[in-house]
Formats: C-alpha cells, sequence, structure tokens
C-alpha cells in the first residue's frame, strides 16, 4: 500500500501504533476514502466537461449559468436532481437483480482503481500482476450490465446487454493483446515497474516510442479501450436511435447515475492503464524529476517518523502529471464520441474479430521480434536513448528500496513468523 | 489459516457443484454445477501448492483446470444452443429420444 | 484474530454461501449472479494463497469470460415456452442426503490427516543468502522474491524452465510444463473451431426459433418475461403451425416429440415449412 519515503506502508506504519488488526482496518479505510475521490470526483468533472465539450463541437456553448461563468456546479445540479427522482422498477423486472445490478458495474469500476499506482509507491495494492488484475477487473463491468439488461424485463434493455456481452466478450481479446506488448517489453507485469522503466526524456524513454509497434499497439489499445467502455462510435449497447436507451431504458434516478458513474470511472480507468502502459506514467517526461532527485531526502521524517516532505511533493507533482495525461486522453474519449458517427453492431463486431485481433496479433509479434532484428543489423538493442536494460535495473533498485518489505498483511504475517 | 480451512471449504463447494449437477433441470444450470466443481479442485490444488511441497505445480495445474473450464464452457454452450434448437426448450429431462 | 483470518473467514463463507445459492436457487440468471459471487471469492481465497496470477486469471477467464458466456446462453436459450424447471422432489431428496455425506466424508478425512505435521515436514531448509525462493512457490526464477508474485515461476515453468530447491535445498531443474502448455493451446483452437461449429450446426426444425437467428434477431424475444410472445419474429407462416403441433404434443402428455414417426402432423409441418423457407 501507500509508502511513506523509508519504505513503510501505511498500514505498517499505522500498526505501529494501533496493532495489528485495527491498522490494518485504518490502512483500508483511509485508501478506500482516497480512492473513491478518485473515482467520485472525476466523473463528476468528466460529465461537465462531456457537456461543455461536446457543446463546443456542436458549436453551442454547453452549460454556462450553475455555478458561475463556465457552469462548472452542472454536475453537482444534475447530482442533486438524480437523488431527487423517483426510483423506478418496472413490473415485468426481476427486481431483485434489478436492484443489485447498477451496483456490480459501480463495484467493478471502482475496483480498478485499487491496483492503479498514481505516483511512485502511491497505489491501494501493490501485487506484481497488477497489469493482469487490471485488464481482468475492467472487463468485469459488463456482468453487471448484462444483468441490468436481463433483469429489467425489457426487450430493448435485453437487446443492449446482448450487444454489450457479444462486444466485450470479442473485444477483451486485442484489449488484453495490446497491453501485452508493453508488458513484454518492459518484462514485467507490474504497473510500478513499467511505469519506473519510462522515466526521463518522453521522446527516447516512454514506452510509446520504443519501436514502431508499440507506437501503433497504443492506437489500437485506445481504440479497443473506447470500445470496451461502450464509448460513441461503439456504444451499440445504449444506441439511443435504435434501442431507447440500451441496457439502462428502465432504470431511472440514482440507479441510472451509477451506471453513469461506472462509464466515467472506466473511461478514466483505461486512460489510466493506457498513460502507464505507454505514455511515461507519472513521469512528465521532461527529466524534470532527475533534476529534482536530490529533494526526495529533504525534509526527511518531518512530521513523522518515516516521511519525506521533499519526497512526498514530488509525488504529488507526480500524480497530477499522471491524472492530467489520463484526463486528456479522457478528453480525447470525448472529442471522438463528439465527432464519429455510431457503428452498426455488426460492423463493431467485423472491426473486432476480423481487423482488430490480426492486427494486434501482428503486434504481438513484430514486438517480439523487433529487440532481435534491431541488434541484429546495427549491433544495439535500441535505435536511440538509454540502454533497456539499465532503466529496468535502476527501475528495480527504486522497487528494492521502496518494496523490500512485505507489503500485505499476509506476508507480514510470515515475515513475523520467520 | 490451515490447509484444513481450505479443504473444508473446497469441500463445500464440490458438495454443492453435485446437488447443482444432481438437481437442475436447466442445461446451463448442470452447466454451473460443473463450474463449481472445478473451482473446488482449483481450490484444492493451489491450497497445496501453499501448504505443502507441491509448490508452483499445482498452481499450473489450477491454470489448466481453469483453462479447460473456460473450454469446456464454450463447447457446453455450444451443445445447449443445439439443444435447444431440437428440443426447444433446455430442460435435460427433455432429451430422452433414446430411451422411447 | 488475525487480519488473515478475517479476511479468510469473510471469502470463505462468500464462497460457500454463494455456491450454496447456486444449488439452491431456481432462476436460472440469478443461479450465474451467484457463481458470479462463489467464484469471485474464490479468487480472494487465491490471493490469500499468495497466488496472485490464478486470482487474477480467476476473475478474468471464469468470471470475464465464463460466466459472461453462460449468461450470454441464458438469453439466447430463453425462448420457447416455459415450462417451470423446478427438480423432482425425490431427486432433491437424494442428490441433498448425497451431498451431505459426500460433505461429511470429506470432513472426516481432512479432520483426520495431521496436515500441521505434512506442512512442517515439506518445508525444505532454504540456502542462506542464495537465490529467494518463498514459501509460495519455491522457484529460484528471477523476481520471484517477492510473495505472491508467481507469474515469472508460472511463466517459465509453462515454458519448460522450472528450477526448485529439493528437501536438501539443493537446486535442482524440472523438466517444465512446455508440452502441457502447447497441447493446451492447440486444445484452445479445437474447442474454439469446435464450438463455432456446433454452434452454426444447421436446425433442424424449420420454423423453429432460431429462425428469427438467421434474420439478424434472436429467439430472445420470447423470453420468459411477459412481454409480447408473438412481436418480432415469428412472422414465418410456418411457425405457427410447428407451435401448433408442439402444444398439442404438450398437452397429450406425450412431451415435445417432432422427430418420432408416429406423429405426423409433425413431419409435414416439416416438410412444408422446409419448403416454403427461405434459404
Amino acid at each position: 500500500m501507500a509508502m511513506l519515503a523509508t519504505g513503510l506502508t501505511l498500514e505498517q506504519f499505522l500498526t505501529g501504533f494501533t496493532g495489528e488488526f485495527l491498522g490494518f482496518t485504518l490502512a483500508i479505510l483511509i485508501h478506500t476514502l482516497l480512492v473513491f475521490h478518485v473515482f467520485a470526483v472525476s466523473p463528476a468533472f468528466f460529465i461537465w466537461l462531456e457537456r461543455k465539450v461536446s457543446g463546443r463541437i456542436q458549436d453551442r456553448l454547453g452549460p454556462t449559468r450553475v455555478g458561475g461563468k463556465f457552469g462548472w456546479l452542472q454536475s453537482v445540479a444534475d447530482g442533486i436532481k438524480l437523488i431527487q427522482k423517483e426510483d423506478l422498477a418496472p413490473a415485468a423486472a426481476d427486481k431483485w437483480l434489478f436492484r443489485l445490478a447498477p451496483y456490480l458495474a459501480l463495484v467493478a469500476s471502482f475496483t480498478v482503481f485499487m491496483v492503479l499506482p498514481f505516483s511512485r509507491g502511491w497505489a491501494a495494492v501493490v501485487i506484481e500482476s497488477s497489469v493482469f488484475l487490471a485488464l481482468a477487473i475492467i472487463s468485469l463491468e459488463v456482468l453487471g450490465i448484462i444483468l441490468a439488461g436481463w433483469s429489467s424485463g425489457s426487450k430493448w434493455a435485453l437487446f443492449g446487454s446482448m450487444r454489450e456481452a457479444a462486444q466485450m466478450v470479442s473485444y477483451e481479446i486485442p484489449l488484453a493483446l495490446c497491453a501485452l506488448i508493453p508488458v513484454m517489453v518492459a518484462g514485467s507485469l507490474n504497473f510500478v515497474t513499467i511505469a519506473e522503466v519510462q522515466a526521463g526524456f518522453f521522446l527516447t524513454n516512454w514506452l510509446i516510442f520504443h519501436d514502431p509497434f508499440t507506437f501503433i499497439a497504443f492506437f489500437v489499445y485506445f481504440t479497443v479501450a473506447i470500445a470496451s467502455v461502450k464509448r460513441a462510435p461503439f456504444d451499440l449497447a445504449e444506441a439511443e436511435s435504435e434501442l431507447v436507451a440500451g441496457f439502462h431504458t428502465e432504470y431511472s434516478g440514482m440507479r441510472w447515475s451509477y451506471f453513469f458513474l461506472a462509464e466515467y470511472a472506466s473511461m478514466l480507468a483505461v486512460s489510466c492503464v493506457a498513460v502507464l502502459l505507454f505514455l511515461g506514467g507519472w513521469w512528465s517526461g521532461t527529466g524534470l524529476e532527475t533534476l529534482l532527485e536530490p529533494l526526495r531526502s529533504w525534509g526527511r521524517d518531518f512530521p513523522v517518523q518515516g516521511f519525506s516532505l521533499g519526497n512526498y511533493v514530488i509525488n504529488l507533482f507526480g500524480a497530477h502529471v499522471f491524472l492530467l495525461k489520463a484526463g486528456l486522453l479522457v478528453t480525447v474519449q470525448i472529442w471522438v464520441r463528439w465527432t464519429l458517427p455510431r457503428l452498426r453492431i455488426d460492423q463493431v463486431m467485423t472491426t473486432c474479430l476480423k481487423y482488430l485481433i490480426p492486427i494486434s496479433c501482428a503486434l504481438f509479434l513484430g514486438a517480439s521480434l523487433w529487440p532481435l532484428t534491431i541488434t541484429s543489423l546495427t549491433g544495439r538493442p535500441l535505435l536511440f536513448g538509454e540502454p533497456f536494460g539499465d532503466r529496468v535495473l535502476r527501475a528495480a533498485a527504486h522497487q528494492e528500496g521502496a518494496i523490500s518489505t512485505p507489503t500485505t498483511p499476509l506476508a507480514m504475517e510470515q515475515e513475523a513468523g520467520r | 489459516m490451515t490447509l484444513g480451512a481450505y479443504l473444508t471449504v473446497a469441500a463445500v463447494l464440490f458438495a454443492a457443484g453435485l446437488t447443482c449437477m444432481m438437481t437442475k433441470r436447466h442445461a446451463l444450470g448442470v452447466l454451473m454445477g460443473v463450474e463449481l466443481v472445478l473451482n473446488s479442485a482449483c481450490l484444492n490444488l493451489v491450497a497445496f501448492a501453499r501448504y505443502t511441497a507441491l509448490g508452483i505445480d499445482g498452481q499450473i495445474f489450477a491454470l489448466f483446470v481453469i483453462v479447460i473450464a473456460a473450454a469446456e464452457a464454450a463447447v457446453a454452450l455450444a451443445i445447449a444452443l443445439n439443444y435447444y434448437n431440437n428440443f426447444l426448450t433446455v430442460d435435460v429431462d427433455r432429451g430422452d429420444e433414446l430411451k422411447r | 484474530m488475525t487480519v488473515l483470518q478475517f479476511l479468510f473467514g469473510v471469502f470463505a463463507t462468500t464462497t460457500c454461501l454463494g455456491a450454496i445459492m447456486v444449488a439452491v436457487t431456481q432462476n436460472i440468471v440469478r443461479m450465474a449472479f451467484w457463481l458470479m459471487v462463489s467464484v469471485a471469492s474464490a479468487s480472494g481465497l487465491f490471493f490469500l494463497l499468495h497466488a496472485d496470477f490464478l486470482a487474477a486469471a480467476q476473475l478474468l477467464v471464469y468470471l470475464g469470460g465464463t460466466v459472461v458466456i453462460l449468461v450470454f446462453g441464458v438469453m439466447l436459450t430463453a425462448g420457447g415456452r416455459r415450462q417451470p424447471l423446478t427438480p423432482k422432489g425425490g431427486e432433491t431428496i437424494l442428490a441433498v442426503s448425497l451431498a451431505l455425506a459426500l460433505v461429511a466424508l470429506l470432513m472426516f478425512t481432512v479432520g483426520s490427516v495431521d496436515w500441521e505435521r505434512l506442512q512442517t515436514a515439506s518445508q525444505p531448509t532454504m540456502p542462506e543468502g542464495g537465490l529467494v525462493a518463498t514459501t509460495s512457490d519455491r522457484s529460484p526464477v528471477a523476481g520471484a522474491g517477492r510473495l505472491g508474485d508467481t507469474g515469472h515461476a508460472l511463466g517459465s515453468a509453462m515454458i519448460g524452465f522450472r528450477p526448485r530447491f529439493d528437501g536438501e535445498g539443493r537446486l535442482e531443474l524440472g523438466t517444465g510444463y512446455l508440452l502441457p502448455f502447447e497441447i493446451i493451446s492447440v486444445h484452445l483452437l479445437v474447442v474454439l473451431i469446435g464450438a463455432a461449429y456446433l454452434a452454426r450446426a444447421k436446425r433442424q426444425i424449420p420454423g423453429g426459433p432460431n429462425v428469427g437467428r438467421t434474420n439478424g434477431g434472436s429467439p430472445m424475444t420470447r423470453g420468459p418475461l411477459a412481454w409480447d410472445p408473438d412481436s418480432a419474429q415469428y412472422n414465418d407462416p410456418s411457425a405457427q403451425s410447428v407451435e401448433q403441433a408442439l402444444a398439442g404434443n404438450l398437452a397429450s402428455g406425450g412431451g415435445f416429440s417432432a422427430f418420432s414417426p408416429e406423429e405426423p402432423t409433425s413431419i409435414e409441418t416439416r416438410q412444408t415449412a422446409g419448403e416454403g423457407r427461405p434459404a
């Protein structure tokens, strides 16, 4: 969990004061609260942004009144309106599942943020297979949507959820294949390692510029990510022009807004994954962090033992860079939505099965052969930039410094037992 | 935690899956029972991998079990669809053509 | 109570509860929901067992793949006449008593073995300061130092490299699992093709519910919910006669038997409908 400067995790820090069980519970609560803020506040911002961007694209102003000149309180007003609405369930619905389904979608899209590192050591859970786990959790949101569509007792909702099921099951494959390419380049399934490898100047060190295959893979990943969070032009699950509102036709009030929360949070989540895998994670790409590196030890043990103020400030800067990049990618998703027309369902499936899967397979193959080819041609494994092995070693050194101590209560128990 | 606790959970999973397979008449309900049984086998393998000298081998077998379960679900779904096309129902008790 | 025990309690309870509810519930989609609960909690148990990669695989393959496919299958087969698929009383009693007997037997077996002794006896002595080996995998593969990091060890075992420490702490090279890995990949391909072929097999009942499928629709509009059953895809005139034949069969108590030669109506229906149907 979130790392303090000397390699103490938050729960270890708290355990020192309160005992194991209470410390662990407190650490869970704090992490949940922090992650929940990202999860709940960012959709509010992105919904406002969507209104503004769509307004500008359609030559309108978008919201202008609520909360001053830019209408930045529009989402809050929307939220208050939605809370007040009546919570309806149709007579034909399977009421129990109908009420439960929005929470399933919400939980799935919330849980992704658990494994995303926001800055060096700022992750709720650090495990080695975090890329794999994040992809697995991203694919779970579909369950809530399928159940919502089925339990609504409405044919529109059922069509929407069947489309979503078919679409998600197909698009998971290219999503995983494209995410595998940076994993293969960095040689790790851990988000933290993959992001640490990309420190330094962006043109040489970000994985998107590592070789031509990763460059294309980023765009394929982004396309597939848009489809997997069912945004236009792939939003066949809700297709207003054909299916009324698709899987959430019968929903109203807060339960309806849970689907929207889940959708916008998933948009942010897949963008965060893209930033971590391809776009340098929390590194600004200017080399500024290497200059500021000595500052990390500044203010050591200042408010409490095991905490470094300089390190904290630099990490905070990294988190802002990270969220800024992810926010830009979400903006691109919004831009795409209001620019491109919706595909037909057969076109969506064709795009995936006939084009995206072969393309991502070819990219995967190319990316695995690239180092061999380039080494035999030029004699070094990279065209330019710092050798990759050095970067991996450096990342491993940071990792060892930060996570040399066990990071889970289970591991702590084991340590204590030894 | 001890190995016995995990084995107990797996036993309950296995029994629930078995009951499901025996009592359900919906073809996909039977399939869910099979999934539960495979899941309990997985849990046993991983628990043994953790607590005995089985080491990584147990996890590899569990991984194979998961893959096989997915493959089995795909084929069983195709069979269920075919069954439905032939009998207009998914009630497995109606597939008794050979008995009559 | 330690954190580990607490988490185990939570996950074990939800796993068992989900599994039992799958067996108890009669509504197939609710069964799928309870299966989700059980499978997701089982993946939590995998995390507790330091099998992170496996837990993620469980989430991705079981929950994101298999359960979705199951629900998809439920939707595809939800058409037709809706009969209550409740189990027969005798079967239920037999099954439940068998299951309880099995649980009792397994519990007895679990209780009669001294697992602790096995556990301590099997702990190999690790070489001091050598390659890191954890209790979870005991594999000296690079990167496998941290608890729960089984990804590297699993991957290298899959490509046929499986070093491990034997009982005396010596390093030995296992054979690995390259051949099973290759076989299972071919197996998956075969399953892919086979399932696609099976699901696309030509239908036996003309005017049956999969008429809609070739037209781009689906039979689910005749679903178990209270919708208008004749709404979407049943404009085929042959459908009506099959419906009648089916209803007659069901009313006479003979069940559905469109294939039996004693049923001239259904054969006739089949032929006429086969002619009238666009290819």
